[in-house]
């Protein structure tokens, strides 16, 4: 599986386990809105153990996102490596989502 | 030349041809992480872009990938046998009221890692240069 769900307390923690890429972003966002589905509303993406994002992984993010904040809910990220915050930097995104350094700060702001 | 290769359109392939035209042009590059994660990012955006775009990810169709040592670094060119496009057209992810488009970013990130970047008539075919260190 490309992806996990962890649950830590009230926000369902995604792990990318190594990229989210045009062939893997539909499993992606299925996993996200099953959870959206069974009424969970805070999410968070950790891209600790990812190596890599391409352009279709950073709309799809950005797509769940919208969804999600549709739902009264928020995704958030964490765990950016420098490849990776790059991209996110390059598109711009940075500035569109919260972005933690890492899963513990993120969790106690969340 | 570094390589030649003719990709069937599906998204299935589109790693193993990123892994073979990375590893080709990488040739006496092994060391420079840089240049590999550069071509690798950019090269992923043209090829899907051919083979989802510009071939309907149709493995009927197939896409192209040349690769070649220039003075200036490795040139590489993608076609694709679409429609095309005009791309002027594309809109901007990173313009004001952009960021959030689900769509179009691919473009952007090539135009902003390559050193150069060349798009064919109605955006039938990318090339674009990644220099070394």
């Amino acid at each position: 599986m490309s992806f996990g769900i962890e649950v830590e307390g009230s926000v369902a923690v995604v792990v990318v386990r190594e990229e989210l890429v045009v062939e893997n972003r539909s499993d992606f966002k299925d996993r996200v809105l099953e959870r959206l589905d069974e009424g969970r509303r805070k999410f968070l993406v950790d891209f600790t153990a990812a190596r890599y994002i391409d352009s279709a992984g950073l709309g799809e993010l950005v797509s769940v996102a919208r969804t999600v904040r549709e739902k009264g809910g928020e995704l958030r990220i964490c765990g950016l490596g420098e490849d990776l915050r790059t991209l996110f930097e390059l598109t711009r995104l940075d500035s569109l989502f919260e972005i933690a350094d890492d899963r513990g700060s993120a969790l106690d702001d969340f | 030349m570094l390589c030649d290769l003719t990709v069937p359109a599906s998204l299935d392939r589109l790693r193993p041809a990123l892994d073979e035209a990375v590893t080709a042009c990488s040739e006496g590059r092994a060391r420079d992480e840089q240049f590999r994660w550069t071509l690798r990012t950019v090269l992923r955006e043209a090829l899907a872009n051919a083979i989802v775009h510009g071939a309907g990810a149709d493995p009927a169709r197939s896409v192209r990938v040349v690769a070649a040592s220039r003075p200036e670094g490795v040139r590489v060119t993608v076609e694709d046998p679409g429609e095309g496009y005009e791309p002027e057209e594309a809109v901007h992810p990173g313009s004001a009221g952009g960021r959030e488009r689900s769509r179009g970013r691919g473009l952007l990130l090539v135009r902003a890692l390559a050193d150069e970047v060349e798009i064919g008539p109605r955006g039938r075919s990318i090339s674009f240069v990644v220099r070394g260190r």
